[in-house]
């Protein structure tokens, strides 16, 4: 995209973010939005495709439902109603709507500035409605991507590692339980479907309540990567919690973990991940693991035999041995699902560079995986989470439409404040992934992005008297970061501070001793209500020099 | 009028579920997703009163007070806050919370079904104003409703079991 863009035919750019990135500056419209006011702009930009005639009524009336509930609730939304809450030109609303509404084509792509934002699900719906609402969606150049940080989130999500039922399957729907039953041979009943799956936060919630007892963390670093450390810190603590870390390098949450299982890495074990865009790849074990190092397939497997969990006829309920006998369980668990993988073997993946699952295009011929019987979910309220039922969801009627959700704009729960005047967002650098446990240790790597830094604009900059690398203290009613601070287009008001660094290479390896450095020191325990997700770009700050 | 009446009752019943709501917050300051919608719900309860308080006085009903807690019971609310932070981090906190979940759940309940004998009543009356703003916050309401029962569905099993 971005080489088109210096090229002949150059494609229009439109760039929703409170910073100057290097994607917005080659923007035709760059709306540097306060950030927490996605749903705000998102509203307006489709009240406008809606006023002026660009959006594809034939195509809206034919393939979703709830139109009407979408052209009421962004009414209210002129663009200079979003652009004083937002905090930009009503003019570059209009420009940016322009460009969208007269795209003949039109690729829309989503991340974390969305999903890790004050009303994350709300404002995900509204991009989708952009290709809805202009019939752009299942042929070239017409699509959305609504994109997984990770190449392995998709996969996760796929099979239920993020607690929703294994391929797409809804708890609401008791076929969808007996299926899974059936496929692992155990009482329906087991398998837990009284409610919403329970999410990361909620089942920290239960663990600092002491109604979790046991805990194992598996492949992540929540004590660097969750809201509110010194929280997450103190849960991780308890005395009554019994903590077990699996991961390939001693990370900062495995200093808390009374027992540490060392996990094989890409290149020590075989197995399969999918990207975002559907495409499933064979990654085959090129070297032994270090040390008593073991694949977490096998880990598990392991633990679950010692355990001695059996089916309902006595016999070991984890059958499998092979990583190939662990996929070809999962080839049939989602036959007949939206990601269907049974034809799709470890044969052919060796053959060439990945395959994607349900082939190039989805939803060539407008029609979506939205029938009741078939559906992963009945949705949710966006606002409120609220979950809905088979009855509610029935009386939509969607049958093979797409299901149009929208939600209305709210000021986040925590403001900038006399106290706190600035607004925080975390995020990345092109040099680290998630919390630096592999980059860290990549030389070149951590010679590129060495120590995190707080990027704040030049008039906020000259108003606190701070210049560029002089240290800063940010600090939130939760918590303090110190780093030096870099002057950047990032919008004024807004502190931007990355994300990855934390404490496995300082002298105390668990938390900040001298030199509090992880941003998630200042950020609040909050989550989207629907997805889940905390909240990182939304607490309220205040910097003074160091 | 009988409709005057109703409309009176069911003003002080929004601004009995907006301090329910607040009180719920406050109490499970520490479960962050119930501690922020609760405050949300509570300002949408005073607002339906605020709405209802122009269509109590035209009955000729004294419309109930503003809604917004008094010096007394903002002091309270913090202590009960800053309690609920402490005793939010012992089990039976979970047990608690299924209780006073349970609480606001009938209490939200009572209220919905009040606006739709309103709702009801304005439409007999040709009250338009009413009947608008009775059809308006019955969804609301309902999604209040809707709200306390999905946080039940997540928290009672594991307050049961634990």
């Amino acid at each position: 995209m971005l080489d088109r863009l210096h090229g002949p035919d150059r494609p229009k750019l439109v760039v929703i973010d409170p910073r100057r990135t290097p994607t917005a500056r080659e923007a035709d419209a760059h709306l540097a939005i306060r950030n927490g006011t996605n749903v705000a702009v998102l509203n307006s930009l489709i009240r406008e495709l809606i006023e002026n005639g660009w959006i594809d009524q034939e195509w809206v009336d034919e393939h979703t439902v709830g139109f009407e509930s979408l052209v009421k609730t962004v009414e209210p939304y002129t663009p200079e109603h979003a652009a004083e809450i937002c905090g930009i030109d009503a003019a570059d609303i209009r420009r940016a709507a322009e460009l969208l509404g007269s795209a003949e084509r039109l690729v829309s792509l989503v991340l974390q500035g969305v999903y890790q934002s004050h009303q994350a699900t709300g404002a995900a719906c509204q991009v989708n409605n952009i290709n809805l609402l202009r019939g752009m969606i299942g042929q070239p150049g017409r699509g959305i991507l609504q994109m997984n940080g990770q190449p392995t989130a998709q996969n996760t999500r796929e099979t239920g590692c993020n607690g929703d039922l294994a391929a797409f399957r809804n708890w609401q729907n008791p076929k969808h339980v007996e299926e899974l039953a059936a496929l692992w041979n155990v009482d329906p009943l087991q398998i837990p479907h009284w409610g919403p799956p329970t999410h990361a936060m909620q089942i920290f919630r239960y663990a600092e309540q002491g109604s979790i007892k046991f805990l194992w963390i598996v492949g992540t670093n929540p004590a660097v990567s969750l809201p509110e450390l010194n929280r997450i810190r103190s849960i991780l603590a308890r005395d009554d919690l019994f903590v077990v870390v699996s991961d390939a390098f001693l990370s900062e949450t495995a200093h808390f973990a009374d027992v540490v299982f060392p996990a094989a890495i890409w290149g020590e074990k075989s197995g399969t991940f999918t990207n975002a865009d559907r495409t499933v790849h064979l990654s085959e074990q090129a070297v032994e693991p270090p040390g008593e190092a073991r694949a977490d397939g096998e880990i598990f497997i392991d633990f679950g035999n010692r355990l001695g969990l059996e089916d309902k006829d006595g016999a070991p309920l984890l059958k499998w041995r092979s990583r190939e006998e662990v996929y070809d369980a999962w080839r049939e668990c989602s036959k007949g699902r939206p990601c269907d993988y049974s034809e799709i073997g470890y044969e052919e993946l060796r053959d060439g560079s990945g395959i994607q699952w349900g082939g190039e295009r989805l939803y060539t011929d407008g029609r979506f995986p939205s029938f009741p019987e078939y559906a992963q979910d009945f949705g949710h309220d966006l606002t409120t989470g609220v979950t809905f039922t088979e009855t509610d969801y029935k009386v939509l009627a969607p049958n093979g439409r797409a299901v149009v959700r929208v939600a209305s704009y709210e000021p986040p729960s925590e403001e900038p404040s006399d106290e706190y005047p600035f607004r925080l967002a975390t995020g990345r650098t092109v040099y680290h992934f998630h919390t630096r446990t592999k980059t860290g240790r990549t030389p070149e790597l951590r010679a590129a992005a060495p120590d995190p830094w707080v990027e704040l604009s030049a008039a906020d900059a000259s108003r606190l008297g701070v210049t560029e690398g002089e240290s800063v203290r940010v600090e939130s009613p939760r918590g303090v970061v110190v780093a030096p601070a870099w002057i950047t287009g990032v919008r004024e008001g807004v502190v931007f501070i990355p994300f990855h660094f934390g404490y496995w290479d300082e002298e105390d390896g668990a938390g900040p001793n001298a030199r509090p450095r992880a941003a998630n020191e200042l950020t609040i325990t909050a989550w989207d209500p629907t997805s889940k997700q905390p909240l990182f770009k939304s607490a309220a700050v205040r910097v003074e020099p160091a | 009028m009988k409709l005057g009446s109703a409309v009176a009752g069911l003003a002080e019943a929004e601004l009995a579920l907006a301090d329910d709501f607040r009180k719920l917050g406050e109490l499970h300051a520490a479960d962050h997703d119930v501690f922020h919608q609760s405050r949300t719900f509570a300002k949408q309860c005073a607002g339906h009163a605020e709405k209802l308080r122009p269509i109590v006085e035209r009955y000729g009903r004294e419309a109930p007070g503003d809604g917004e807690p008094g010096l007394w019971e903002s002091v309270m609310g913090a202590v009960r806050r800053r309690t609920s932070e402490t005793i939010g981090r012992r089990p039976e906190s979970g047990l608690l919370l299924v209780q006073d979940l349970r609480d606001v759940y009938l209490s939200a309940q009572e209220t919905f079904i009040t606006w739709v004998i309103v709702y009801q009543g304005a439409q007999a009356a040709r009250d338009r104003q009413l009947f608008e703003v009775s059809s308006e916050c019955q969804l609301e309401t309902e999604l209040q409703v809707k709200w306390a029962l999905t946080q039940l569905k997540v928290v009672s099993p594991q307050a049961l079991s634990a």
